[in-house]
């Protein structure tokens, strides 16, 4: 540190002292609970990388052979593959749908409310207990939905049972579910453009696709930034669905990363392995992430106030 | 300065880090003395014990499991506590493990063959032979009246035993008997082939109210099961000594060959979808034929079903019938060890095995099994499940050390096949290549 | 003729807006008049979306097959402990990084943030071993502890109190208040609205979590909803859905009713005026 000789800047750095001193007492409980909860988790599941360890038995160092392992193993090279499947399916559908469908509502003149609440109120309740509701109603011969297809004169869609079709279900299943959140963040982001930009666009005579292009656009940036970014860590981590309406099924077909870890971990008791890869699909979101931030200077608008 | 911030922040984590990973080693012994202490304290007063007992199943028989555990506590002072988890074998040995490998309380478990290897192998168990000692006349009274052949079951490669054998299992064909009386047939004959299958299955293929009636469901996601089917064209799913997967010989191919085209050539059979149980499909017609062994008759009871018959599996070129056994464990890990070693001895004997087992498995007695499976009174030709006291003329299932894992990856080819339409000789190619890896521990 | 004219775009939107409603709408009627349909009748076609009888045995039975009161009021418990405690680590986090000045605060700040980047995955298998070695593996302790700490929540509060004008701390410090009363009596208060939505948030993720209870979670008493829920279709799925349905119908009482409590608050709340980082 550099020695500091006037009085003012004596006082200054004092307060600032003072001001560090008070700062991480505030922030004491939220740091020891980060590092027990997510700082040591995550160099743990790095250490484990390097043992074979099924909880019961004390571990054994095994070198790389984890790290060789994940090269060779067809199912995780699937499971990375669906992963990356359902974030082209479903992050445009959130990012993309779920502005639409803000934009909609909010310049919908009237009913406003029941649509937020009727949009965003699948979003509150409990997956599990939903996905069961909706395994049902899926169901190919007994579920309700092939009854109005065959109803309407088609033949009974395989909505769980095929290995492409299922994609279809579980993307109409996660719009069902999951645009509320995505409605909301964009909703309020809306509500908070200043009204002045509308009118001034209404005056030049703008319309209504040119007014969304070139002012909800651009003011909506960082949202639409925050947005992606939650959405491709809640995609990577994409399990309720899988599991509870097809268990990753058929065949291997929806099997995700998730349900991979979740499996080799808890079901084949191999820890040490499934750490190793819970550790890679924690370098790839990282890595995705620090892209996105290096991208945001290019598209994200932060101060037009 | 911020580096120091971030140096001190890694060294923090990393110090706790190492805290963690080093207890992991240490921790076995320290348990094992806290164990020891615990055991000489509970013995002296054991009226506050609570013993915690893991069965497998999806709950419907708890009411009944609890009714008779509250007679236990009555005679004993002990209080069980149970705990019933998933349906299928593979998952239920996933969550014991973790319980046990997280220090979760668990005194008594069942476990069938398919698990006896695993646990085992990860010595989670605990041998009773001490406790059969002990108790001479009771044991006695058990061993001589189960099976010699399940008994090895549950004995490792020293001769230890871990538990006596309390329910088992055969697989035969369930048939919804007024399916039948729709279709004008009548029960097939034991020896019935798969020719004589196939044309049971086109005449039970039927449509009611724009609805379409299936034969047949096919062993979807039932490891035991689906390889009772194997067993009858003289396959299965790895040799006897667990070391090389056959999942792919051509008289297994034959099997899931037909599978596949009861459900896409023929269409005598629904597609199988992970929310849909057959069992439910049998007891509304929906399928007219399943391949189960007694447990469903626990669901038939609940729902008030009786039209169901039942034979042996078709013979494909052998008549194999496939056998599974489970017994009460007792954990290593339990800190009540003598408390539970009573416990699951006393839920082997003919009073709570037979009033348990009414319903669902066949009682692992023999002189229980003479009357319980008759009094039940379906289904009416009962003596398929049990002709007489032999029980040596069932072949276990293949339950190999890495059974969650071999389940898993058989689980997966038959969903492949059944629901994904996939090449039968390809998927249980790569089905059999993987289920070498895992097995080559075994050598 | 001319008004009409350009109220026709209006009109089509607000058609299709409400036909979206109702299909979104629809699988809570089915899955509400389903749950008083006889158990036997549960998949009888043609399906109904209004109730067409009222069997109300099946949430009768819901309570006989399952301490269903007693999970229930295990969710609560861990939620409402799981907010307390997460209200009271994000938002004096969230102060000590919108209003002090200090050394490290960056990094610090960016270190907290990219615990947002880590699924939960990730985290399930050390989180599972350090839990067994403090030995809370069974326990509710295991599902409230790692739940205590939220990246995303200690952002949304800073980005929150980063709005509030400097002028009301500068009276209160004059008058000689310290930091934490400063934080107690100013910042907590002028914060509601953000706080009620994060803790909406962090209610709703402890209550319908499904992975972790899957994982730490094995005796039955001990249960929370998503996982009672889905061993009760396991349980009942064999023939009485409509059972099951009846179960679902009661999980979704509670959430309703925080939405309806905090929709007000959600809405008004400007916490993400600027979503700068």
């Amino acid at each position: 540190m550099k020695t500091v000789t006037k009085t003012a800047g004596n006082y200054a750095a004092k307060k600032k002292r003072k001001d560090t001193i008070s700062a991480y007492i505030f922030l004491a409980p939220a740091l020891i609970s980060f590092g027990l909860f997510i700082g040591l988790p995550v160099i743990l599941s790095a250490v484990l990388s390097f043992f074979k360890y099924n909880l019961v038995n004390p571990p054994q160092f095994v070198g790389l052979e984890n790290i060789k392992k994940m090269f060779t193993d067809k199912g995780l090279f699937t499971a990375f593959g669906n992963t990356f499947k359902f974030l082209l399916i479903l992050c445009p559908i959130h990012c993309g749908l779920g502005m639409i469908l803000a934009f909609m509502v909010y310049r919908a003149k009237r009913f406003q409310f029941f649509f937020r609440s009727a949009i965003y109120f699948p979003s509150i309740v409990t997956t599990a207990s939903v996905a069961i509701a909706w395994g049902y109603l899926f169901s190919t011969d007994m579920g309700a939905i092939n009854y109005f297809v065959r109803l309407l004169g088609g033949t009974n869609i395989p909505w769980l049972t095929d290995r492409v079709v299922v994609y279809v279900t579980i993307a109409l299943f996660s719009f069902w579910k999951f645009i509320g959140t995505t409605f909301l963040y964009y909703f309020i982001g809306m509500q908070n453009i200043p009204d002045v930009y509308y009118e001034a666009a209404q005056i030049d005579g703008a319309g209504i696709i040119q007014t969304f292009r070139h002012i909800t656009l651009p003011l909506l940036s960082p949202t639409i930034f925050f947005v992606i970014i939650t959405n491709i860590v809640s995609v990577f981590q994409i399990f309720d669905e899988p599991y509870l309406l097809t268990n990753g099924g058929p065949g291997t077909a929806t099997r995700t990363i998730a349900l991979e870890i979740y499996q080799t971990a808890f079901q084949d008791m191999n820890i040490g392995y499934g750490g190793t890869i819970s550790f890679v699909l924690f370098l790839i979101i990282l890595v995705i992430t620090i892209i996105q931030f290096k991208g945001q200077n290019k598209w994200v608008v932060y101060d037009y106030e | 300065m911020k580096k120091k911030v971030i140096a001190l922040l890694m060294s923090t984590c990393m110090m706790l880090g190492l805290a963690a990973g080093g207890t992991v080693a240490a921790a076995d012994p320290d348990q094992a003395g806290v164990k020891k202490n615990e055991v000489t304290r509970t013995k002296a007063g054991s009226s506050d014990v609570t013993l915690t007992l893991a069965m497998c199943g999806d709950g419907t028989t708890k009411e009944s499991l609890d009714k008779l555990l509250a007679q236990y506590t009555e005679e004993t002072g002990v209080k069980v506590d149970t705990i019933f988890i998933a349906s299928n074998w593979g998952e239920y040995c996933t969550k014991i493990q973790t319980m046990v490998g997280g220090g979760d309380d668990l005194d008594c478990a069942i476990l069938a063959i398919e698990g006896v290897a695993k646990f085992l192998d990860m010595g989670i168990a605990e041998p009773i032979d001490d406790w059969i000692a002990a108790n001479k006349e009771i044991s006695d009274a058990i061993l001589s009246d189960t099976s010699p052949s399940f008994q090895d079951v549950f004995k490792d490669d020293e001769g230890n035993t871990y538990a006596f054998p309390f329910s088992f299992n055969n697989v035969v064909m369930h048939f919804n008997t007024s399916r039948l009386e729709e279709a004008g047939l009548e029960l097939p004959a034991a020896d019935w082939t798969k020719d004589q299958f196939l044309e049971y299955c086109e005449k039970l293929t039927t449509e009611k109210d724009g609805v379409k009636q299936y034969a047949v469901a096919v062993p979807y996601g039932e490891y035991f099961c689906a390889e009772a089917w194997l067993y009858n064209n003289g396959a299965s799913y790895m040799n006897e000594d667990f070391t090389e997967s056959t999942i792919n010989s051509p008289e297994a191919v034959e099997v899931f060959q037909l599978w596949q085209d009861l459900i896409y050539e023929y269409g005598y059979a629904p597609i199988p979808e992970e929310n849909v149980s057959a069992i439910a499909q049998i007891i509304n017609g929906q399928v007219a034929m399943g391949s189960w062994g007694r447990w469903p008759t626990a669901n038939y009871i609940a729902d008030d079903f009786k039209d169901v018959a039942i034979q042996y599996l078709p013979t494909f070129t052998v008549n194999q019938q496939i056998g599974g056994v489970d017994g009460i464990f007792t954990l290593k890990n339990s800190k009540h060890i003598e408390e539970a070693k009573e416990l699951a001895a006393w839920m082997s004997q003919a009073d709570f095995e037979g009033q348990y087992l009414s319903s669902g498995n066949i009682p692992a007695l023999h002189s229980l099994a003479q009357t319980k499976i008759s009094d039940l009174g379906i289904p009416e030709n009962y003596e398929i499940f049990y002709l007489d006291s032999n029980t040596d003329i069932y072949k276990p299932v293949s339950a190999p050390p890495q059974f969650t894992e071999c389940s898993n990856i058989v689980l997966t080819a038959i969903s492949d096949i059944c629901v994904n339409k996939s090449d039968v000789q390809e998927t249980l190619d790569n089905a059999a290549e993987e289920m070498n890896a895992v097995l080559a521990d075994n050598k | 003729m001319n008004k009409i004219k350009n109220k026709i775009p209006q009109i089509c939107l607000i058609i299709f807006l409400l036909l979206l409603c109702i299909i979104m709408l629809a699988p809570f009627a089915w899955i509400l008049s389903t749950s008083l349909r006889l158990p036997k009748e549960s998949f009888k076609l043609p399906p109904s979306f209004l109730p067409t009888s009222f069997h109300f045995e099946n949430y009768k039975e819901v309570f006989r097959q399952f301490p269903f009161g007693q999970v229930i009021f295990n969710s609560l418990k861990i939620a409402v402990i799981v907010v307390i405690a997460n209200t009271f680590i994000s938002t004096m986090a969230g102060y000590a990084f919108a209003r002090i000045d200090f050394k490290g605060k960056n990094v610090v700040f960016l270190i907290i943030l990219s615990g947002m980047m880590i699924p939960v995955q990730a985290k399930l298998i050390p989180t599972y071993i350090v839990m067994s070695k403090m030995g809370f593996v069974g326990t509710h302790m295991s599902l409230i502890l790692p739940a205590i700490i939220s990246p995303l929540n200690i952002f949304f509060v800073r980005q929150y109190m980063k709005t509030i004008p400097a002028s009301y701390e500068d009276a209160a410090y004059i008058d000689g208040a310290g930091r934490f009363r400063i934080y107690f009596t100013i910042f907590l208060p002028m914060s509601k609205s953000v706080i009620v939505m994060t803790s909406l948030l962090t209610f709703l993720a402890s209550w319908n979590d499904f992975i972790n209870p899957l994982i730490f979670l094995s005796k039955y008493e001990r249960m929370t909803l998503p996982l009672g829920l889905k061993i009760l279709s396991g349980a009942m799925g064999t023939g009485s859905v409509s059972v099951v349905l009846a179960g679902v119908t009661m999980s979704l009482i509670i959430p309703t009713l925080l939405y309806l409590f905090g929709q007000k608050h959600i809405m008004q709340s400007v916490v993400m005026s600027g979503l700068k980082t």
